[in-house]
């Protein structure tokens, strides 16, 4: 295993400097949105990457276990996304292009005219992505620690991690980050397919499903068997998730495809096609597989690590453990990148140095990233215990910018900047006390609070019509319907 | 450029992706928690539990509603061109 991952982690810092001696990190446009030249393979999975996470392998198979049945319901947010997916990356794109925007905030900050959203992205980047990350390198210490024996424990695993991460992503940028991300994404379903062959090799598809009828009902029935699955909850729970469409992440890798062809074919083949069928039919096998071989697990969470130490040989427990850290590794790496192309771009360059040279802005996104893995390493030595918790409260946080974005690319008469600022800075605050102070209220999860709340006031301020001014509205519906006319011209549709 | 003759405005939605908003919806609305609250019980449909079946069923339709919003609408696909 540590030779295994000695190869993967020189392999990630190899691809890397390739990317920077191909000019991936040549210009602010290679080094923040890959030079908008990620294709097909490249964009689409590293999408599917950075979205799932060592989670999928992880706390959802544990989740399974624990909840049964009711926890499938839940996974309506994954279509969901893909059709979220189609309506708001390719209008990114083409803004992206058409403005050459570089980050998130330009884009927001120069809709609405405000410096105040620059500023609202680059927090919700940090407190989604800082904390985001720092869970990831705790995980990837742990995973690193136990897959290796204890010969790696578990700080240097996280220093080890936190240390490739960090190299690739500051010599190739987007392109370095893109590249191992989509090689990350693949490991990742190889990782879970291997996992149903061996729970399959012990158990049939037909002896677990009958196994299944023997079941406790409530893992069969709401709220399943760790109580959590009532339909209120499962209802905002999958409207929070998609909600992670809208972060910065997101954005950037709207801005970095080559062709915005590239978001359909993500969403249709890669997004519910495989990881739909991962979902649906692959992860109740396995969590179902692993309760009937493995009835008296304490902690749930721990089925995988429990199905590759006891069933699998060798050759198999060291791909799907290189398959572990590879997930932590790519949501990582996406974002931290957001992360330096924000404060980088929008903060540094866009408010504090405005006439810094472009080598300057690439050097402080660099310096960005190294300085937030610094915290976010920190933050998982420091702040263990509570980074679960801080974990709940990124997603919530990172869903924040819906109306902001739903109101720059469709609701442009009614969106204003201080609806989409305040509207964030009052879903930050609802979210986190109905997580920490009012656990879940009426079993509605807290990012919806958050939401709801932040759509409150965002269509408050619509009241007061003080929408951005007329010129930047044309130009950017100018630029939306050019692009369908454009498209419907090249389909030889007639509208 | 707003004014310019040969560029005709186009309908944000038509009337069949109007249609197909709400179908989405309605999907997303029903599969996503209270049509759940109908099917949550023991029983067995198609060899499996309910909510599974129940489950498999939405991830079957959402495949063709991915599809007709990614190829078959016009609101959600753009192409480049000259400025």
């Amino acid at each position: 295993m540590l030779v295994a991952a000695a190869v993967y982690y020189i392999g990630c810092i190899a691809a890397g400097i390739i990317s920077n001696k191909r000019g991936a990190a040549k210009s602010p446009q290679d080094f923040f949105v890959g030079g908008r030249g990620l294709g097909y393979f490249v964009l689409g999975f590293a999408i599917m990457a950075t979205t799932l996470s060592a989670w999928l392998m992880l706390g959802h198979q544990g989740l399974m276990y624990a909840s049964g049945m009711p926890y499938l319901v839940y996974y309506i947010h994954v279509p969901a996304m893909g059709i979220l997916a189609v309506m708001i990356f390719t209008r990114q794109w083409l803004i992206g292009k058409k403005f050459n925007f570089l980050s998130p905030g330009e884009m927001y900050g120069t809709y609405y005219e405000s410096k105040g959203m620059r500023w609202m992205v680059a927090i919700v980047a940090i407190l989604y992505c800082i904390p985001y990350s720092a869970l990831q390198l705790t995980g990837a210490g742990y995973v690193f620690s136990t897959l290796t024996g204890g010969a790696i424990p578990f700080m240097w695993g996280s220093i080890l991690i936190a240390g490739v991460v960090v190299i690739y992503v500051i010599l190739g940028g987007v392109t370095s980050t893109a590249i191992i991300d989509s090689m990350q994404g693949v490991f990742l379903v190889v990782g879970l397919a291997l996992m149903l062959v061996v729970v399959l090799g012990n158990l049939s598809a037909g002896d677990i499903i009958t196994q299944v009828k023997g079941f406790d009902a409530k893992f069969l029935t709401m709220p399943g068997g760790n109580g959590l699955w009532t339909w209120s909850f499962i209802f905002t729970i999958a409207l929070a998730t998609m909600g992670i469409y809208f972060s910065p992440a997101f954005t950037i890798w709207s801005f970095s495809a080559k062709s915005p062809k590239i978001f359909r074919w993500q969403s249709f083949f890669v997004w519910v096609l495989i990881i739909g069928f991962i979902y649906y039919v692959v992860s109740p096998l396995i969590g179902m597989g692993g309760r009937v071989l493995f009835p008296d697990l304490v902690k749930t969470d721990t089925l995988t690590p429990t199905i590759m130490v006891q069933l699998m040989p060798s050759w198999m427990y060291v791909i799907v453990g290189i398959g572990l850290l590879a997930a932590m590794n790519s949501t990582a790496a996406g974002y931290l990148m957001t992360t330096g192309v924000i404060l980088g771009n929008d903060i540094y360059k866009g408010e504090l140095k405005p006439n810094a040279s472009d080598k300057e802005t690439v050097l402080a996104s660099r310096i960005v990233v190294l300085v937030v893995v610094l915290i976010a390493f920190i933050l998982s030595l420091v702040w263990k215990d509570h980074l679960v918790l801080m974990g709940n409260l990124a997603t919530s946080f990172a869903c924040q910018l819906v109306p902001a974005l739903l109101g720059m690319l469709f609701w442009r008469k009614i969106a204003t900047a201080k609806g989409a600022v305040w509207g964030i800075i009052v879903g930050i605050i609802v979210a986190f006390l109905t997580f920490k102070v009012w656990r879940y209220p009426l079993h509605i999860h807290c990012a919806m609070w958050g939401l709801m709340a932040n759509f409150v006031v965002f269509f408050l301020f619509a009241l007061t019509k003080k929408l951005p001014s007329q010129g930047i509205r044309d130009k950017f519906e100018d630029v939306l319907e050019r692009g369908m006319q454009a498209y419907e011209k090249e389909n030889g549709i007639q509208s | 450029m707003r004014g310019v003759v040969w560029m005709k405005k186009i309908k944000p939605f038509s009337q069949k992706e109007k249609t197909m908003m709400w179908i989405t919806v309605l999907w997303f609305v029903f599969f996503a928690g209270p049509g759940a609250v109908l099917f949550s019980n023991t029983k067995f449909i198609l060899g499996l539990p309910a909510l599974w079946t129940f489950s498999l069923v939405a991830w079957f339709i959402s495949i063709y509603l991915v599809y007709w919003w990614g190829y078959k609408a016009r609101v959600t696909n753009v192409s480049d061109y000259e400025d």
